[in-house]
């Protein structure tokens, strides 16, 4: 595969991701030293994504301190190491990348311990600033979580981070518009069925016409849906792939629930 | 991308901790009302979206709403649900905990100086500082840009009690223990120096369990400072509630006593559905309530205990320190009221107190049924006769109906039952539901067309499930449907075909979509004890089923029942259920039939086996507490048992039943009422149910509860004899009148001969009543040779019938030999039973009639020991009354009036109709003390009582 060519390809597909993260930090990666593009790049995306890697982590059997430490370490080596040019099969998905990786990286995580302890702590990100900046908002209040299997944790968690992304930038770009009365009041519609929707409530609620109602409804729906198939987009090398990507991440929901 | 969007945002969604299940897409990643994570994420292959951000930033735009008009400090207004003369109050969410407030914004208020608002700052916050659980809490004080202060508090999802007010209409009881309990919040606000100020029923509020919170402490006064009079009272807003030494000077200084007064005015409005005071304007309130005395509460709903407007004129009085003088004192007087205590509060003169008490509803007066006009009490009774038609039933409420069973095999019929039976548990696990118990429903057995909204009515619900089973070798199909009865709207209908290993996963799932449906949290419990199948073998289900059938079945053969449940369990050692039911039976008939070490012993096997298998199940700890509280008379461990079975069993009755019991043995008479009412509510057809909630009401002498509870039982079936006799024997018991129950006997018995046993004491006790002896012989044909329940409440031979008659018609001689007779058989028991106090009482007066004093006073003091009032307030008074009996017979007055006083007021099986007829009596008859007595148990002549009322109101057998 050309990755190169993958990002020729969309100035033919105006409607597709011009260029996704994940396909520029591969397509970096190519080169020696990557670019400091990629790397910032990347180090977002780690950033976004460190939730299903520590939940694994966890799900593995270590205590909360040392999968702090662990996931800190793997996020380092992510970042420091030529770990992109190991890139595998698994390459085409940010997510399946990861995990393997991930898991790959456990399976030496003893010698990592090691040589903690031997070099110098170095650190991804400050941890504490870490959690309390991101609480989750979705707590997954699944009956059997605590049985799933690290992987499906790490799906799962995945999932809840993709919408969480989408929203939190459709709710920055309403409150740019100073428009985060609306959002508050019509997020919570995105996903509903029009017959379940009382416009008229809402309307009475804003002090707008239900017309209006419907049409911010759309607008906003419309939006979310593209930011969430952008968000969704940066994680995959091959634009083409988002809608499998969603796939995937339903049918890991569906499965779960 | 910018920085700001490695940071996982702070989304819309919320985070609960009780999943719920989305109706669209049915994944349990629900999350909230409305956020689904799956729905969520399927938008994205809906379609591309709108990539411009331009085009819908321009969209955005056309709305008006923008945030500017929208903020308040750390605030996000979502919406506006209360306005009134000091300001606006919102509905709002917290920036960065999303926690949901209300927030009131203070717009009247004239800060013309920096001090006034420094002063507002610092009472604000110290009312912030209180801390009670029925003191709203406040979170934060602050100040808007214009720099009117503000306050945000917890978001009080039950409304105001002004807007509960007419939910509470005739719930004295409920009335009382909200305001008892408001009451002790002000007491400790007053403790920290904090009035309140303006206490009236918009700032009382519930939270979601209907626990009252107060609100607004000491803020009234700077929402009405720098306003003259008219404008406070606007201000104000409700003139009705305040003190009048508050309006006179609303400047000047307050002592706890003005609030005392408005708790009162709260009270007597939420009793009375008006303030103490209305007038044509605020000014022409506050004047009224300046100048005269209080309306008395009676003059208002005469219905009403006469203590509670004892009560409620003490704190109405104009004189602050005429009024109670601390919350304290009036919340422990709103105690002692329901506790059925007497009340403090004392406006009428010292002697009269004692037997004022016993007039009084001894325990509650809830009473806007205890007295009526002859009309109203007509159109009481008519309204009553179709069931319940209060209140709109819950939202959350489902009664399962009998599935049908469309199997070639008739014997599939079982198969059927367990399959309603099963989903009707499993949603009876749901704490947020309510769910009719299976004694109610399975009267609806008949497939024959029906009309659900009726049943739904009759049943207390608004939501149906019907279905059925068809049952083949190794298949089984369940169709199910889920149906709004109030318009007859199917909600949800779906048919499963599985294995029919499978049945128990799709009764699971059936529960669980139900709950779903009905929106309906579950609790992790909940859900796993859902998931969890009572037994795998199909078999041993089916046993089960048949054993519960014939437990279920009046007169049903229990030992037949116990060999099923036996064989169960042989099948499926695990089978907790059958284990229980075990337990329960052996505990049973231990208590009623067999009371001999054996059947002991199987019962605490049985529990043995259940508790190995599943030692915290609530049907585990309802088995337990039966046996503790029937079998040992260990009513503590049997308390603590029930309160651990409840929680995991929140819509059985069997634990509302049981628990009720326990109160009536205990002597705690308005929780075993409450506790009946619970039992009731969920099981609302079982007769059993009703007729002992009925007992209970009557020996606590209220009649009226006591007859509307058996005219449900009429409703449910109109030939239903017991519940005739009971309606008509409450006139004797209240008003000394038997004609109306002798009539009722002699018909009931002339229709069915059968039942002469069943009705053999009453007859006899209502021969003796009016001194009628051919109806004293013809009841006495009736008693079986083992005799039966004496009025006395003791098991009594027929020889000691065959005395007592003989005796009170003057033939000595034949009483002397009958009563020897008795006393031998007596003398049996008590070696057999010796700790049985009512046999030793029953010898005691057998003694007495023989002549035997110091004998006779012996054993009815030997019960009095083994059972005092205070270690058995159910039967103890009983044992007491035997004794004052033995004394009046053996010619002792002054202690068979003594002991005879002294218990006159606790609740028993003593009545006024008992006292003032019985010829037990006799001898103390002309005695001016006894006739004391008879005069104090003496209903109030001025009013027409419920059992008084015509025959015609009551319906006939069809």
């Amino acid at each position: 595969m050309n990755p190169g060519c993958q990002t020729q390809d969309t100035t033919t597909e105006p409607r597709v991701f011009a260029t996704t993260r994940w396909s520029l930090i591969l397509t970096s990666a190519q080169f020696e030293n990557g670019g400091p593009m990629a790397r910032d790049a990347l180090a977002e995306l780690c950033r976004t994504y460190w939730r299903p890697s520590f939940s694994f982590v966890c799900r593995r059997g270590y205590s909360p301190e040392d999968a702090q430490d662990l996931t800190q370490d793997f996020f380092v080596m992510v970042l420091q190491s030529r770990w992109l040019q190991k890139a595998d099969e698994n390459r085409g998905r940010f997510r399946s990348f990861l995990l393997a990786s991930l898991q790959n990286f456990l399976g030496h995580a003893a010698e990592k311990k090691q040589a903690r302890k031997r070099g110098g702590d170095l650190q991804f990100v400050s941890w504490d600033e870490w959690m309390a900046e991101a609480p989750s908002q979705f707590a997954i209040p699944l009956p059997g979580l605590e049985s799933l299997p690290p992987e499906r944790l790490f799906d799962l968690r995945w999932a809840a981070t993709v919408v969480e992304q989408a929203l939190g930038r459709l709710r920055e770009e309403c409150e740019a518009k100073g428009r985060l009365r609306l959002f508050e009041t019509l997020s919570e519609y995105l996903a509903v069925e029009r017959n379940e929707i009382s416009c008229a409530q809402l309307a009475q609620t804003l002090g707008i016409a239900e017309t209006m109602v419907k049409k911010q409804l759309h607008n906003l729906r419309q939006r979310y849906r593209w930011l969430l198939r952008d968000e969704v987009a940066h994680t995959v090398e091959n634009p083409a792939d988002v809608d499998d990507e969603i796939r995937h991440l339903c049918a890991v929901l569906a499965a779960e629930t | 991308m910018s920085e700001k969007l490695a940071r996982p945002p702070d989304s819309s969604s919320k985070r609960t901790d009780n999943p719920q299940t989305c109706g669209r897409c049915g994944a349990t990643t629900r999350l909230g009302e409305r956020i689904c994570l799956s729905c969520l994420l399927h938008e994205g292959l809906e379609n591309e979206g709108e990539p411009s951000e331009e085009v819908f930033a321009k969209v955005l735009e056309e709305a008006e709403v923008p945030d500017r008009q929208w903020r308040l400090g750390n605030y996000e207004i979502l919406e506006e649900i209360g306005r009134g003369g000091m300001g606006v109050i919102y509905r709002a969410r917290q920036r960065q905990s999303r926690r949901i407030v209300a927030l009131k914004r203070v717009l009247s208020y004239h800060a013309d100086s920096h001090e006034a608002l420094v002063r507002f700052r610092r009472e604000a916050e110290a009312a912030a500082q209180l801390d009670h659980p029925n003191i709203l809490p406040i979170y934060e004080v602050g100040e808007s840009e214009d720099g009117l202060p503000f306050f945000s508090m917890k978001f009080a999802t039950g409304g105001s009690l002004r807007a509960a007010a007419p939910t509470l209409r005739d719930r004295p009881n409920e009335c009382v223990r909200l305001i008892a309990k408001v009451a002790r919040a002000i007491e400790y606000a007053h403790g920290q120096g904090i009035l309140h100020r303006d206490l009236q029923p918009g700032n009382i509020l519930l939270d979601s369990h209907g626990e009252a919170m107060v609100s607004d402490f000491g803020l009234a006064k700077w929402l009405a400072q720098n306003s003259d009079l008219t404008q406070s009272l606007t201000t104000f807003g409700t003139p009705g509630y305040i003190a009048p030494e508050q309006a006179e000077s609303a400047t000047g200084e307050l002592t706890p006593a003005a609030d005392v007064y408005s708790l009162g005015a709260v009270l007597f409005n939420l009793l009375a559905h008006r303030p103490p005071f209305v007038g044509e304007n605020v000014l022409s309130v506050i004047r009224q309530a300046g100048a005269n005395p209080a309306p008395k509460l009676r003059s208002v709903a005469p219905s009403l205990d006469r203590d509670l407007e004892t009560i409620c004129a003490r704190c109405l009085e104009r004189d602050p320190k005429a009024r109670y003088q601390s919350a304290a004192d009036l919340a422990e007087d709103l105690e002692r009221w329901l506790e059925g205590r007497p009340i403090r509060a004392r406006p009428v003169p010292i002697p009269a107190r004692a037997w004022r008490w016993s007039r009084r509803n001894p325990v509650l007066a809830g009473a806007a049924l205890v007295c009526f006009s002859l009309g109203g009490a007509v159109l009481w009774l008519l309204s009553e006769q179709h069931g319940r038609p209060q209140l709109p039933p819950p939202e959350k409420s489902i009664a399962v109906l009998p599935f049908q069973n469309l199997s070639q095999d008739k014997e599939n019929a079982f198969f059927a039952e367990g399959v309603q039976d099963e989903i009707l548990t499993n949603l009876a696990k749901v704490a947020d539901l309510k769910v009719i118990s299976r004694t109610s429903v399975m009267q609806y057995k008949d497939p024959a067309p029906r009309n659900l909204r009726e049943i739904a009515q009759q049943l207390g619900v608004a939501n149906l499930l019907e279905g059925s089973v068809q049952r083949t070798r190794d298949r089984v199909r369940v169709n199910a449907q889920l149906i709004d009865a109030r318009d007859d709207t199917h909600l949800w209908a779906q048919s499963y075909d599985g294995d029919l290993k499978d049945v128990f996963a799709i009764q699971s799932q059936i529960a669980r979509t139900i709950a779903e449906q009905l929106r309906a949290k579950l609790s992790a419990g909940a859900k796993a004890a859902i998931a969890q199948a009572p037994t795998n073998d199909l078999v041993a289900n089916e046993l089960y089923q048949k054993a519960i059938a014939l437990e279920a079945q009046e007169g049903g053969n229990l030992l037949e029942a116990i060999k099923l449940l036996e064989q169960a369990v042989g099948r499926d050692p695990q089978f907790v259920r059958a284990h229980n039911a075990l337990a329960r039976l052996h505990v049973f008939l231990y208590e009623s039939a067999d009371h001999t070490p054996s059947r002991l012993r199987a019962a605490e096997a049985s529990i043995e086996d259940a508790s190995q298998i599943q030692p915290d199940a609530g049907e585990v700890h309802l088995v337990r507490a039966r046996y503790f509280s029937r079998a040992l008379h260990d009513y503590d461990r049997a308390r603590a048992e029930l309160a651990l079975a409840r929680r995991s069993l929140p819509n059985d009755p069997s634990v509302y039943e049981e628990a009720a019991l326990l109160d009536r043995r205990q002597g705690r008479w308005a929780e075993a009422q409450q506790n009946y009412a619970n039992a009731i509510e969920l099981d609302p057809r079982n007769r059993s149910i009703l007729e002992n909630g009925a007992f209970t009401c009557s020996q606590v002498r209220r009649y009226a509860e006591a007859i509307r509870l058996a005219q449900r039982v009429l409703v449910l079936d109109p030939a239903d004899d017991w519940a005739r006799i009971f309606i008509a024997a409450q006139a004797l018991h209240e008003r000394a009148e038997p004609a109306r129950w002798r009539t009722e006997l002699d018909t009931v018995l002339a229709r069915n001969r059968g039942a002469g046993s069943d009705y053999a004491a009453d007859l006899f006790e209502c021969a003796l009543a009016q001194r009628d002896a051919a109806a004293g012989e013809r009841a006495l044909a009736l008693i079986p040779p083992a005799g039966l329940p004496f009025y006395f409440g003791c098991i009594a031979p027929r020889e000691w019938y065959t005395g007592y008659l003989a005796r009170v018609f003057n033939h000595p001689e034949a009483a002397r030999t009958a009563f020897l007779a008795a006393k031998a058989i007596l003398e049996k028991q008590v070696r057999e039973r010796p700790e049985s106090g009512l046999s030793w009482s029953m010898l005691g007066v057998t003694k007495a009639a023989l002549g035997e004093k110091e004998e006779a006073i012996a054993a009815g003091r030997r019960a009095c020991d083994l059972w005092p009032v205070a270690k058995e307030p159910f039967w103890g008074p009983t044992t007491r009354r035997c004794l004052a009996a033995i004394y009046a017979w053996v010619g002792d007055k002054d202690q068979a009036l003594e002991q005879l006083a002294a218990y006159l007021d606790q609740p028993s099986f003593i009545d006024y109709g008992g006292l003032k007829l019985d010829p037990a009596w006799d001898p103390l008859r002309g005695d001016p003390r006894f006739e004391a007595l008879v005069a104090r148990m003496a209903p109030d002549a001025s009013k027409t009582t419920v059992s008084a009322i015509p025959e015609a109101a009551l319906p006939r057998p069809q």
